[in-house]
């Protein structure tokens, strides 16, 4: 009895120590997506099999972890020694990862001709001086969702909707004095899109070289100010300084406003939780400025510096960020992709007549005009330049500072954060 | 022989208690004399966080909000003391009452703050609504300084009022009887029954509720992170400026910091406790 136990143990201690041999020999790359499970599950096991199969020796291991908590994780990850190979980045997070110098610069292994596969500005969006330290993913930009039942209630057409930012605050003091009600929810004093504003407008915030900022001269304060205005004039929803970007959603969900300037992606949240707001919703051309641009939001792969295997790693993400694999992504959710050839496809311009195609079509045409219009986000400290800017959004709409006052004091904050770098 | 049975069966939680609680304890005064960098490894800086810390506008006002949140803590004391008065004796309305002032305490915190973000929302919220019926100017419960750490205070105290109820209802349940029925006989009427004995009895439970709101208050983040997350970080707290720092702008050395400073606040009021039972033991 005893010798059988000792057999079996001696066994089970080959096995183990065959089990590492094995280990040894395939390369593992760990890849994290932020909340992309369980819609993209299929997509991702049937994408990851053909890479295996296409480089034996390699194994990818893929990780989907939540949006929110994606960068407490990949920190304490890195703590730990445990960082993944490849990961998936947003652009304020690839920013941040810049700042700690955590991330490849992908122009030292990837040729030229491969990185024509990609649109210009969505290179742009991963460019940070001169470095590329992510290529660029899946991209989205803005359309203008509305209720066309509350529009028509209000006395207007379809063809009232405003398509430039001053018809978009004259819409919205028309609406409010037609109804009494809200035309518009938009965060301008948390996680503002008052620079995106800006951007389309075509006024700076910083100099190009940005090392100083400017938006404390006459032509920001005046379109800064009338947005404020707006607000005092209780023509905008007073929880629109302090509410975050991610809650951009809910009051056009939950019925409180007629219109919604946001990504098209969120039409399924809205079909998934309000079905009875989505039957009336329509879609229309994002509201841009003078200068016709739309924001371009674009999600990257990154391979970070610490990975030990950095070239299966950038092999892997090019074979995820190819035109076949980009295009399947997309048509599984209302998503562009970052390859010309892949948006080249017909199926960006086919319509089965449902509000996603539609919304999909007028993204898929705004694209080319995409650029990154918050410039400010691909500072490493652009967390603390968006909180000072938000401060003086805020302190100008509670009437606490006059708006020239607020952004004064703004960018004197800004010019001190920039000088640190 | 017994009594050294009993340490090994302490061991386990004490060694528990060491490797997840004193050590990364001990771990963040180090981080706080520490540019903290996961990629590029750390840089001694001496003091170069706490005098970075001291010389923020932001930690002031969040040192001072912090200290203004105290007043919860009188505030808690005294409304879930007369409740606890109140429905002391046992009868069916009493446990009907226990139950439903104990509901806010089992909620949870994120659903709680969702709910009162929802009454205090300032144009759509039963706050303002109520007002207006009332022809009282709406207030702005969310978005203005120090409306907004009031309304934080207010869910604090819904939420808290049952839980320190129940700490009464258990300090009361032991004061003898005796005591009671003999001052009335000898006429006293039930004000001064509640101030020459009810309270003097209370003293040990009223220092322990004392201490644990105290501390509380002073660790207030979760309420701060539901309902008023857009606001300038001179509405915030101590507890919200840490996170802000370390988990959000990932300057650990700095946040930690912040949380030795944070330490040494909460334990000055756990002497201030030690001192005080102390005293009441003599």
């Amino acid at each position: 009895m005893k010798k059988i136990f000792v057999a079996i143990l001696l066994l089970g201690v080959i096995f183990s120590f065959a089990g590492c041999g094995g280990k040894e020999d395939k390369k593992v790359i760990e890849f994290w997506t932020l909340q992309l499970s369980p819609t993209f599950n299929d997509y991702f096991k049937s994408l990851i099999k053909e890479f295996e199969q296409k480089n034996p020796g390699t194994v990818v291991k893929w990780i989907d972890i939540p949006f929110d908590a994606a960068i407490q994780k990949l920190m304490a990850a890195a703590a730990a020694g445990q960082t993944p190979d490849v990961v998936n980045l947003s652009s304020d997070f690839l920013a941040k990862f810049y700042g700690m110098n955590a991330l490849i610069d992908f122009k030292t292994k990837v040729s030229e001709d491969t990185l024509a596969w990609f649109l210009e500005s969505a290179l742009q969006n991963c460019t940070f001086e001169g470095k590329l330290i992510g290529l660029p993913w899946y991209l989205n930009t803005y359309v203008l969702i509305y209720n066309t039942e509350y529009i028509k209630q209000a006395g207007f057409d379809e063809k009232d909707l405003p398509a430039t930012f001053d018809e978009l605050i004259d819409f919205s003091k028309q609406y409010t004095k037609a109804t009494g009600k809200f035309a518009l929810f938009w965060n301008i004093g948390k996680d503002s899109y008052l620079p995106m504003m800006l951007g389309s407008e075509d006024v700076q915030m910083m100099d190009s070289a940005f090392t100083k900022a400017i938006f404390n001269l006459p032509p920001a304060v005046v379109l800064i100010d009338k947005w404020i205005q707006l607000y005092k004039a209780g023509v905008m929803q007073r929880e629109s300084i302090i509410s975050p970007g991610s809650s951009i959603i809910e009051p056009f969900q939950s019925g409180q406003v007629a219109m919604v300037f946001t990504g098209p992606v969120f039409l399924k949240r809205v079909k998934e939780n309000a079905p009875g707001i989505y039957a009336g919703t329509g879609v229309a051309p994002a509201v841009v400025g003078k200068t016709g641009k739309h924001e371009l939001a674009a999600m990257s792969i990154s391979v970070l510096k610490n990975s030990r295997n950095i070239d299966e790693a950038v092999r892997f993400s090019l074979f995820l960020l190819n035109a076949v694999n980009q295009l399947k992504f997309s048509k599984i959710e209302t998503t562009f992709p970052s390859v010309k050839e892949a948006l080249a496809d017909s199926y960006f311009t086919s319509d089965d007549g449902s509000l996603e195609t539609k919304a999909k079509i007028i993204g898929a045409r705004e694209l080319p005009a995409a650029v990154r219009l918050q410039k400010y986000l691909l500072h490493p400290q652009f967390d603390r330049l968006r909180d000072a800017f938000d401060e003086a959004i805020q302190k100008a709409a509670l009437g606490k500072a006059s708006t020239q006052q607020a952004l004064d004091e703004a960018v004197e904050k800004w010019n001190k954060i920039l000088e640190e770098n | 022989m017994k009594s050294k049975a009993v340490y090994w069966f302490l061991l386990p939680a004490f060694l528990m208690l060491i490797f997840f609680a004193f050590f990364p304890a001990l771990q963040v005064f180090y981080y706080s004399f520490l540019d903290y960098n996961v990629f590029n490894g750390n840089t001694f800086v001496g003091l170069q966080n706490y005098s970075k810390l001291f010389s923020d506008p932001n930690f002031w006002d969040a040192f001072k909000n912090s200290l203004i949140f105290l007043i919860v803590t009188p505030v808690l004391m005294i409304l879930s003391l007369m409740l606890a008065l109140m429905i002391r004796e046992k009868s069916g309305t009493s446990s009907f009452f226990r139950s439903l002032f104990f509901l806010p305490v089992v909620t949870p915190i994120v659903i709680a703050g969702i709910i009162w973000r929802w009454i205090f929302a300032e144009d759509t919220g039963l706050m303002n609504y109520l007002l207006s019926l009332a022809s009282i100017p709406q207030v702005p419960w969310l978005t203005n300084y120090p409306v907004n750490l009031g309304s934080i205070m207010i869910l604090t105290i819904w939420r808290g009022f049952g839980y320190y109820m129940m700490i009464f209802l258990a300090g009361l349940a032991i004061i003898p009887k005796e005591l009671e029925e003999a001052s009335r006989l000898d006429g006293a009427n039930k004000l001064q029954q509640i101030h020459h004995i009810i309270i003097p009895e209370l003293k040990p439970t009223l220092l322990l509720i004392f201490v644990i709101s105290s501390t509380n208050a002073i660790k207030i983040f979760t309420e701060l992170y539901i309902m008023i997350p857009g606001t300038p970080a001179s509405n915030k707290t101590l507890v919200y400026y840490l996170y802000k720092h370390a988990f959000e702008r990932f300057d650990f050395g700095f946040g930690s910091a912040a949380g030795v400073i944070i330490f040494i606040l909460t334990l000055g009021f756990s002497i201030i406790n030690v001192k005080l039972l102390d005293k009441e033991n003599v």
